[in-house]
């Protein structure tokens, strides 16, 4: 029997996970998608009965910090059970193989599950010159798109894949896109997050196995559930917003008092991510918690929004400078009229007066 | 737009929802002890202020059972005083909530023991006792 | 570029340029203007501090016009005087300034000035209301009037729809539009009937010259 054909039931006991541990994985995989309680015996039996799926984890222009992300998820921990109900057959940081030895293990799993199998993609694929970044002589947009082929959805893990991130912030050296720049023909869902939270990702994928399809998506292909608010709207400071009390410097009384951190230049209130609420670390905190406004990490184009220190009821590309330009041509202009008017007015004086002749316009107005 | 008082920018004192699932709890218990068909709520889903989750926790009040799981992180199972009405709190740690269920039923499912882990247990079982025979027939 | 970026990046941008050239430009052409000589041999003297008299005796109702006018005098203070402290005292727009400027000033606390930005709303919707439904004011309005007043309604309600996250569109594209209504604000100023914030005292002030010139004291 090789390890693809026993059921998840018979494994999670090899590993000595309790029936218990794995309901409560699913009871609490149906919270976090907002799925009815109804679905749990549903998602129990479905995890079970199924084969482990084949998955790909494309690592392009990245930094690995997605990966750690779901990986370091205090083990053994609720969202590590993910990795039991699927068969990651290439994942760069994580399989043993390695060389030609790793790349042969992805086409048996990709021909062997040709069609089926499920590609996840960490990091932004380079357009421009093909050497900037690539995996056993291949360059990454050439590996998508043959990796893509066969694949039956794609998941981008992390702002870099879903959106671009940081290898596509300006000057964006490497010509940098998202996966969903390349490929058009595929399902893709983006959970996108520098890092994404990791119970978001888990879940994710037990959606999709657990439904055999992508949960609902919102006008940038992230799951509803996960992405439907933003930060500002769930955040324990929004009180403080309201009554107009900001923290102004990082260790002012407001700051140590709680306040909201708008005017240090916190991204929250245009940021769509689940943070406020399942909070990061086991559910120690997130960033605003930690006294840290949100950098909106999880939007595309984040690095390139402005500081993250500037309020967002600042302007980007406003300033003193181009006011005072503005002023200068403003004076020129301005002496340029009264001039013409000047000169004008003279000519009219100088001219011997004439009977009023009304104007067109004045006739019709009569 | 101009009858807006400053109250409409505070955020609400209360959402009402305590009443609302107070209710819904009594109508799956009277369906549970006319047909003994569970019912499972997700509280995650109702949103809640923190006094009405205070004051929805002390209207259902502590009953005869307080079980604490510790399987994949602890969860805990709380009989409120009324019979058959659970509170079931998954957590990944003592910080971390992850589900917060009421469960209207005769026992909460995690509570019991299951085939599988049953069918495993007894094979760890026979195989201490085999272990132990041979080292006594030493 | 999402809305937001353009609205907060652009759009702003360019609204500011033409506004301080459209200022400047209208400003100083008129200055520069040549003024016509007086035919008349004035009858008083001191006719500078009397047209300074008429700038200001202006913002006091006349007790003759009282009944007529009284509501629209009343309704006109309070509004310039919302506009103000909303525009200038509001927490966030003062933190817009300092992104400008690089200095901030003591902000009103949200409590004082929301309830001044909704009376300062209402009271616009009234004056627009007013206009279109009374005949004599109906008569003298043209399409300057009545876009300047939608012009500056437009960043008070969308302000409003902003800071309350109002449901029916994202929080960002409200935002955007906020920052939109007020890129049109700064667009139109310079060239519309709000160009009375530059023109009111001057003309007051010629106005006064010539009246007292001619013997009436007002
Ligand atoms: C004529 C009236 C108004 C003008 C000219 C005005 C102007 C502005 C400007 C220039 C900004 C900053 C734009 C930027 O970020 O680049 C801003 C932001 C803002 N304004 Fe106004 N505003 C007006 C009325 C209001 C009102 C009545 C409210 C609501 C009470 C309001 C609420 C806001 C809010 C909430 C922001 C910051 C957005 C945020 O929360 O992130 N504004 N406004
Ligand atoms: S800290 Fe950020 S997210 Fe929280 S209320 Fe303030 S602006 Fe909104």
């Amino acid at each position: 029997m090789t390890k693809t054909d026993l059921t998840l039931g018979d494994r999670l006991q090899a590993r000595g996970v309790s029936r218990r541990a794995f309901l409560k994985y699913c009871a609490t995989t149906a919270s976090l998608l907002a799925l009815p309680p109804t679905m749990v015996p549903h998602i129990a039996n479905a995890l079970e009965s199924q084969r482990r799926p084949s998955v790909i984890w494309l690592s392009f222009q990245e930094c690995t910090g997605c990966s750690e992300s779901i990986l370091r998820s205090n083990t053994p921990s609720i969202e590590s059970m993910i990795f039991e109900t699927i068969s990651l057959d290439y994942h760069h940081t994580i399989m043993a193989a390695s060389g030609h030895q790793a790349e042969e293990a992805r086409k048996i799993a990709m021909e062997e599950n040709w069609g089926n199998y499920l590609v996840i993609v960490d990091g932004s694929v380079p357009t421009g010159n093909m050497g900037y970044s690539t995996t056993a002589g291949e360059s990454n947009i050439d590996t998508l798109k043959h990796v893509a082929e066969g694949a039956a959805a794609i998941v981008c893990m992390g702002t870099c894949s879903a959106f671009g991130g940081i290898p596509y912030a300006n000057p964006n050296p490497t010509d940098a896109v998202a996966v969903s720049d390349v490929i058009k023909d595929k399902p893709i869902v983006n959970v996108p997050g520098c890092p994404p939270i990791p119970a978001v990702m888990t879940s994710v994928l037990a959606h999709y196995l657990a439904f055999g399809e992508l949960p609902e998506l919102d006008h940038l292909n992230r799951p509803k559930v996960f992405y439907g608010q933003n930060i500002h709207d769930r955040c324990y400071r929004r009180p403080f917003y309201e009554r107009g009390q900001f923290a102004e410097s990082f260790d002012d009384e407001g700051a140590k008092k709680g306040w909201c951190l708008y005017k240090l230049g916190c991204k929250g209130p245009t940021t769509y991510n689940a943070c406020a609420v399942l909070k990061w670390n086991e559910g120690t905190s997130f960033p605003i918690e930690a006294g840290h406004g949100c950098l909106g990490c999880s939007e595309p184009n984040f690095w390139d929004a402005g500081s993250f220190y500037n309020p967002l009821s600042t302007a980007t590309h406003l300033d003193a400078g181009t006011v005072a330009l503005a002023g200068a041509v403003g004076v020129g202009v301005g002496a340029a009229a009264g001039a013409a008017a000047r000169s004008q007015q003279k000519k009219i004086k100088a001219a011997p007066a004439k009977a009023f002749t009304p104007t067109k316009a004045e006739e019709e107005s009569q | 737009m101009t009858d807006l008082t400053l109250k409409d920018f505070m955020p609400k004192p209360e959402t009402g929802n305590v009443i609302l699932l107070l209710n819904e709890i009594r109508h799956a218990l009277r369906h549970l002890a006319e047909t003994g068909e569970p019912t499972t709520i997700d509280l995650s889903g109702i949103p809640m202020t923190k006094a009405e989750t205070e004051e929805f926790e002390a209207a259902l009040g502590t009953g005869e059972v307080h079980a604490e799981i510790d399987a994949g992180g602890p969860s805990e199972v709380i009989e409120t005083s009324f019979a058959g009405v659970w509170r079931v709190i998954h957590r990944a740690s003592e910080e971390m909530t992850l589900a917060r269920y009421i469960e209207v039923t005769r026992i909460p499912e995690i509570l019991v023991a299951h085939p599988s882990d049953m069918r495993a247990a007894l094979t760890r079982l026979e195989a201490r006792l085999e272990l132990s025979s041979e080292e006594e027939a030493l | 570029m999402t809305l937001l970026e353009f609205a907060r990046g652009p759009a702003l941008q360019w609204a500011a340029v033409i506004f301080v050239i459209g200022m400047l430009w209208r400003t100083l052409g008129l200055l520069l203007m040549l003024r016509s000589r007086p035919l008349s041999k004035d009858r008083k003297k001191g006719l500078a501090g009397a047209g300074v008299k008429t700038m200001f005796s202006r913002f006091l109702l006349p007790k003759v016009f009282a009944k007529r006018v009284g509501f629209q005098y009343l309704l006109g203070w309070i509004w310039h005087v919302g506009f103000v402290l909303t525009v200038f005292f509001f927490q966030v727009h003062v933190m817009f300034f300092k992104g400008l400027v690089g200095f901030g000033w003591p902000a009103l606390p949200n409590s004082v000035v929301l309830p001044v930005a909704a009376v300062s709303l209402g009271i616009l919707v009234i004056l627009l209301v007013r206009r279109m439904t009374n005949p004599m004011l109906r008569y003298i309005s043209n399409f300057n009037d009545y876009s300047s007043v939608i012009v500056t309604i437009l960043p008070f309600a969308t302000g409003f729809a902003t800071f309350t996250h109002i449901g029916v569109l994202p929080y960002e594209t409200l935002l955007a539009l906020h920052f939109l209504s007020v890129a049109l604000l700064l667009v139109w100023f310079p060239f519309s009937k709000l160009f009375h914030v530059i023109t009111v005292l001057p003309s007051r002030y010629i106005l006064g010259v010539k009246f007292w010139r001619r013997g009436v004291e007002a």
